[in-house]
């Protein structure tokens, strides 16, 4: 229904619209200006490590998992989880990409194997996303 | 006389006991395999062959959609592994999940109890590495015969993941090692054609470092005797390199300076790990130097605690465990229940780990016989003062030669202007090997008055001018009784004299010296013998298989990375807490299973 309504909307009403709000941008070039809308727009972010020297690490069913939160000082597992597995070569990956706001995040990396479910977590690393 | 029974007690415990071991036959060779358990609050998931759940992303969705508070992707196996929230079951989420249209199944994450069972036909007997509560035959040890099962190394399931540790050689420097032992032979060292014996012999100083003792040929068995081959017993490692580095005599005695020739030795001709089975209560600077060197290089040194029973950090310690170089693990011995065996030094720290150390089988360099001496008969006296007496300590009566033959240790003194000799002759012709052990009691006037050992081989008196003096001592023992030991190599004749003596010039006379548990140990050679013994020696060697089996399964380990896995992958042993650095037993599925903390992490916003 709302598809159907912004279909059929008369270009009058919008111009009655714009009026009334006493402008008139698309919506796009509004949110680049907008410090609220920029408050939400996704940075990439590159987390990389130290790789680990265990076999059963860099071999199938091993890998990372990077966690992340706003919370400072977070254990771990917790926070929001990215897992990095390992997929072929001599080595699993030691960095991911994470799409984060702008804001504080507290990042841990924990390795894992067929053999053990979890390592320890790094130390906490602070990172700042800003805006 | 109570300050006697408490070193005679620790003592006897440090003592290598050298009953023969009968092996229970256990004519079994199987691995097994069973299942029925499964992980608890893990989930296995296979996504199913969906567009939306094809990508990593989409297959981390489904499983936080379905609440998991993690997950993996198992590789390239297609497989997430889920980690459940607290309280969720894993038969409801198993359910849950399959009905879930993304999900081509869902299933329990079932550990398999994979067993590696050697074939060894005295594997039965070896509690170490699989402890059923059995009891152990011929052993020395009687405290927690049989103990407790599942007190053990868990060699079992670690031996599912590796067995082998050839890649990475271990020097056992010790008493030598029988190289011959048919349970040792296809796993010694290669040394090539400078060195065809596999290793080198420091006391004698040439590349024959045959063990006259049977000690350093008990540890490499532990280590590495070969496993699974039907016969005898499995050390740490089914197979190995094994590097022979002979530093002690056939009495177990060695000089420092052997002792720093062997390490350098052993880190020059590329060892990775060095197993030492021994110690003193000298702090030596060069020996510290020599092991520091060893760790700089990369090699991971095991040590024992040692066997007199006390703390270590407590102003007694004990070398080299005391000494503080990053890749040195010092180890205790644990008995069959996994309690602090009694002769077990400890130090909360300078000990690390502990392991197993009480009634231990293990390869053995030959038959041996023991001559034990009650001086009723046989002695030649010159000068009429060594005398035969039988004296109590707390109950228990001990044949004694003394000088003053009054020997009290408390009043009695002999005579100024002394020169008492006595002798004795043994048939030591024949035998490979011999050594001589006893305790003193000394005590004269320090530098003046002198308590000497001799011998002559062609049946002379050893003090008429033809004897080898092996031994002065003067001044105190300080009202103990000390353990002395000596190398009978230059009197394996069948007329072999052993002499005692007391010299003493004109001036002040003390309480003079009393002998007891005079023996002579024999040494026959052969390639199949074995042994079940006890002591920090022998719990020693299963950390260093353990180091080398780790090392040999993650090729990319430094030192370090091992030493964080020997400790960091033990199991917490009660006995051990606050008597140890980590307070854990070690433990081989640990230490290979353990995974170092990631480190190095950074980020770039971009």
């Amino acid at each position: 229904m709302r598809f159907l309504f912004q279909k059929t909307l008369p270009l009058a009403l919008i111009a009655l619209v714009c009026a009334a709000l006493g402008s008139c941008k698309l919506p796009k070039e509004s949110a680049k200006n907008d410090p609220m809308a920029s408050a939400t727009a996704l940075h990439n972010v590159v987390i990389s490590w130290t790789a680990n020297r265990e076999t059963a690490v860099n071999t199938t069913g091993g890998g990372y998992n990077v966690y992340y939160s706003t919370a400072n000082g977070f254990t771990v597992p917790g926070g929001t989880a990215v897992n990095v597995p390992y997929v072929s070569g001599s080595s699993a990956p030691t960095s991911t990409l994470v799409q984060l706001i702008p804001g504080t995040y507290y990042v841990r990396v924990a390795a894992y194997s067929t053999l053990n479910t979890l390592s320890g977590a790094s130390t906490q690393l602070t990172i700042t996303v800003p805006r | 006389m109570k300050k006697f029974l408490a070193v005679i007690l620790a003592s006897a415990a440090s003592l290598l006991f050298l009953t023969g071991a009968t092996s229970a036959q256990l004519p079994w060779a199987k691995t097994r395999r069973s299942s029925g358990s499964f992980r608890e609050g893990e989930v296995l998931v296979k996504p199913a062959n969906h567009a939306r759940v094809s990508s990593i992303s989409g297959r981390m969705a489904l499983a936080s959609r379905h609440g998991a508070i993690q997950a993996n992707l198992l590789g390239d196996s297609g497989l997430l592994r889920m980690k459940l929230a607290p309280g969720q079951k894993v038969e409801d989420m198993v359910a849950r999940l399959s009905s879930d249209p993304d999900v081509e199944y869902a299933q329990p994450n079932f550990i398999y109890h994979t067993t590696a069972v050697p074939n060894d036909t005295s594997y039965g007997q070896l509690w170490a590495l699989k402890n059923t509560g059995q009891t152990i035959a011929a052993a020395p040890y009687a405290t927690h015969n049989p103990g407790i099962s599942g007190k053990d190394v868990s060699a079992e399931s670690a031996w599912t993941i590796a067995t082998d540790c050839a890649a990475n050689t271990v020097a056992v420097i010790d008493t030598g090692v029988n190289y011959n032992q048919t349970d040792l032979v296809a796993n010694m060292w290669n040394g090539g054609g400078a060195y065809p014996n596999h290793g080198y012999d420091f006391v004698d100083s040439d590349n024959d470092p045959m063990d006259l003792n049977g000690h350093g040929t008990h540890v490499a068995g532990t280590i590495g005797a070969v496993g699974n081959n039907g016969s005898g017993t499995t050390g740490v490692c089914w197979t190995a390199s094994l590097m022979a580095v002979r530093v002690l005599d056939a009495a177990g005695s060695g000089q420092d300076s052997d002792i720093i020739l062997g390490i350098n030795f052993a880190v020059a001709q590329g060892a990775k790990v060095i197993n030492m089975s021994l110690g003193g209560s000298t702090y030596d600077a060069a020996l510290n130097t020599a092991i520091l060197n060893a760790s700089n290089a990369g090699v991971v040194i095991v040590v024992a605690a040692g066997n007199d029973g006390t703390n270590n950090d407590g102003g007694s310690p004990t070398y080299p465990c005391n000494y503080t170089s990053a890749n040195l693990i010092c180890v205790a011995a644990l008995d069959q229940s996994f309690a602090l065996a009694s002769f077990s030094n400890y130090g909360a720290t300078s000990v690390d780990v502990g392991a197993p150390g009480t009634n231990i089988k293990s390869t053995w360099n030959g038959t041996q016989t023991t001559v034990s001496e009650t001086f009723g008969a046989g002695w030649t006296v010159n000068g009429a003062t060594w005398a035969h007496q039988s004296l109590a300590f707390s109950g228990t009566t001990y044949d004694v030669y003394s000088n003053p033959a009054a020997w009290n240790g408390t009043s009695t003194t002999y005579a100024n202007n002394a020169n008492a000799q006595a002798y004795k002759s043994y048939n030591l012709a024949g035998v490979d090997s011999a050594s001589l052990s006893y305790y003193a009691f000394i005590d004269t006037e320090d530098s003046t008055d002198f308590f000497n050992t001799y011998i002559q081989s062609a049946g002379a008196d050893p003090f008429a001018g033809a004897g080898t003096q092996l031994d002065q001592q003067s001044g105190t023992t300080g009202g103990y009784a000390v353990n002395f030991a000596y190398d009978l190599k230059n009197c394996l004749t069948a007329t072999c004299n052993i002499g005692l003596q007391l010299t003493s010039n004109a001036t002040v006379v003390n309480y003079g010296v009393a002998v007891l548990l005079f023996t002579i140990e024999k040494t026959v050679l052969n390639a199949t013998s074995y042994n079940t013994i006890s002591g920090t020696s022998m719990a020693t060697p299963i950390v260093a298989g353990i180091a080398a089996l780790v090392r040999t399964y993650n090729p990319n380990y430094t030192a370090a990375d091992v030493v964080a896995s020997v400790k960091n992958g033990g199991v917490a042993a009660a006995a051990l807490s606050g008597k140890s650095t980590t307070g854990k037993a070690a433990n081989m599925l640990g230490s290979l299973s353990y995974i170092t903390t990631p480190t190095g992490v950074t980020a770039s916003v971009q």
